[in-house]
């Protein structure tokens, strides 16, 4: 009788024993498979900077401290130079250029100047003239050059300047360039190249991490990014805010998440991003070229691809082309990653899109049909 | 009753046992796997122009004055979230930009050369799109 009373004490250290072994087995086990393989284990370093009109977030991995610091400090610097030069209203090159076009002869140009315009003429003429950097003057009437200003406060443009700024008609292919010279045929015609020329910044910005051995990076100007290489050897995961938030915080903020593989850019352009309340309507930054108003039944598109001044011209032209023409333009535009909300909420996606993008909403996406125009 | 080697596993061990499982199997769910679920803000990052940020937890409610490039912006912590209450620039976007509740998100005031962020010590992502 006396074993059997102790043979409960030694059951039970047994018994923890096994019990013990067996969850340190399952937790180290679980533990082991949900590593990656971590060959490079670099370190993250990250800067802030206002330039562009925006806040600027440039995170960098490198096991060699001293040349990400050193990276970062040249991208730094180069993007308020770029900024300066690209400004349309200030006395860098564009600004010279946008005084210089209204008396339609032709003047020499710098040649980050010209490789924006050849670039923004391509772009603008696949996008059926819905991406169009030559309305700077509308842009000014809507005061979104001005965001930044301290003393800005918003006025409902005049509908007369307006509809003959729309009259007169500035297209980019107003402009023609030879070799060093450019001039417009449209004396109404002022550069502004927005976003744009934020993204041909971050190409730039790439480039030039590349040049310092930086291989391992992401660059974010105010929700609009591009990466190079891996976290660590994890895709980067970006996270897509959803614009109904905006309106109504009780709706989620993150509506999709994507991850991008190396030289991946993903470009928002968003009615809830800058805008105006007047008199109780809503005012957005993207004008439509057509109308001279913000572009109305679209509430954000987003679109994936290598190449930043692509993906940038294309959510900007997409915006404006809606949820009945996106495909076409998509298609002239060679885009293939494309997530547009419409005013209705409703979520249209590429097939390529499709099936990439990992929706967190109840919505039902209305995925194109591969090889059509119409969704 | 459950018999491993010498050892015999009674009702109260196999309940104990199958627990610990169990919480070893939903602890590595949540924490490493459940990717869709967002990681939880700690504390706000407040900075000024391309100095170094200032770091305010989350969990203590407090309304911070910051001085900025053109005069003072006011922040509020509150119930884990932060959003800017006022600053001196006209058009008051930081403002309108709300609450700020995902870890990772940003509010600037480009004029004041003033920006909050929600950090975090597990974000899911490693950037927000479309987030100014």
């Amino acid at each position: 009788m006396s074993s059997k009373k102790k043979l409960p004490g030694k059951q039970l250290v047994s018994a923890l024993k096994i019990s013990i072994t067996v969850i340190l087995s399952i937790f180290f086990v679980l533990l082991i498979t949900a590593c990656q393989p971590d060959k490079d284990n670099n370190e993250l370093y990250q800067q802030q900077l206002f330039s562009f009109g925006t806040l600027i977030d440039i995170s960098v991995l490198s096991n060699e401290p001293e040349q990400a610091k050193q990276a970062i400090n040249i991208i730094s610097t180069k993007f308020d130079q770029l900024h300066s030069q690209w400004h349309p209203w200030q006395n860098g090159a564009l600004g010279q250029a946008n005084k210089n076009f209204s008396n339609t002869h032709f003047f020499s140009s710098t040649s980050s100047i010209i490789k924006l315009i050849q670039d923004s003429k391509q772009l603008s003429e696949q996008s059926n003239g819905l991406f169009n950097p030559a309305i700077g003057q509308l842009i000014k009437l809507w005061q979104f050059d001005q965001l930044e200003d301290e003393q800005y406060q918003f006025n409902l443009p005049d509908a007369e300047k307006i509809q003959t700024l729309i009259q007169q008609n500035p297209q980019m292919q107003d402009i023609v360039i030879d070799k060093s010279q450019i001039k417009s045929d449209n004396s109404s015609v002022v550069l502004d190249f927005g976003a744009f020329a934020k993204a041909a910044a971050i190409e730039q910005m790439i480039h030039i991490l590349k040049e310092h051995n930086i291989n391992n990076a992401l660059i974010n100007a105010g929700g609009d990014l591009k990466v190079i290489g891996s976290k660590n050897g994890k895709a980067w995961r970006i996270g897509i805010k959803n614009p109904a938030n905006a309106q109504n915080p009780s709706e989620k903020s993150i509506i999709a998440a994507i991850s991008l593989n190396n030289n991946e850019a993903l470009f928002t352009s968003g009615n809830y991003e800058r805008f105006f309340e007047f008199e109780g309507k809503h005012y957005h930054h993207i004008i439509d070229p057509r109308s001279g108003y913000p572009a109305r039944g679209t509430q954000s598109v987003t679109v994936l691809s290598n190449d930043a001044a692509l993906a940038d011209a294309a959510s900007t032209a997409l915006f404006i082309a809606g949820a009945e023409l996106w495909p076409e333009i998509a298609k002239k535009m060679r885009i293939q990653y494309v997530m547009l909300m419409s005013d209705d909420n409703k979520i249209y996606l590429s097939p390529a899109m499709a099936e990439r993008i990992e929706l967190f909403t109840d919505i039902k996406p209305i995925i194109l049909n591969k090889h059509s125009t119409t969704p | 009753m459950l018999t491993i080697g010498k050892v015999i596993f009674k009702g109260t061990d196999i309940i104990i046992l199958f627990a610990a499982c169990a919480l070893t199997v939903w602890l590595y769910s949540t924490f490493w796997f459940n990717s869709t679920q967002q990681g939880e803000a700690e504390a706000l990052l407040v900075q000024f122009a391309d100095n170094p940020p200032t770091e305010y937890s989350l969990s203590e409610e407090r309304v911070i004055t910051v001085e900025g490039k053109i005069g003072s912006s006011v922040i509020e912590i509150k119930q884990g979230k932060a959003r800017f209450i006022h600053s001196s620039c006209r058009n008051q976007f930081c403002v309108f930009h709300g609450w700020l509740t995902v870890l990772g998100d940003t509010a600037a005031c480009l004029p004041n050369r003033i920006s909050i962020r929600l950090k975090g010590a597990f974000s899911d992502y490693d950037a927000l799109a479309g987030s100014q």
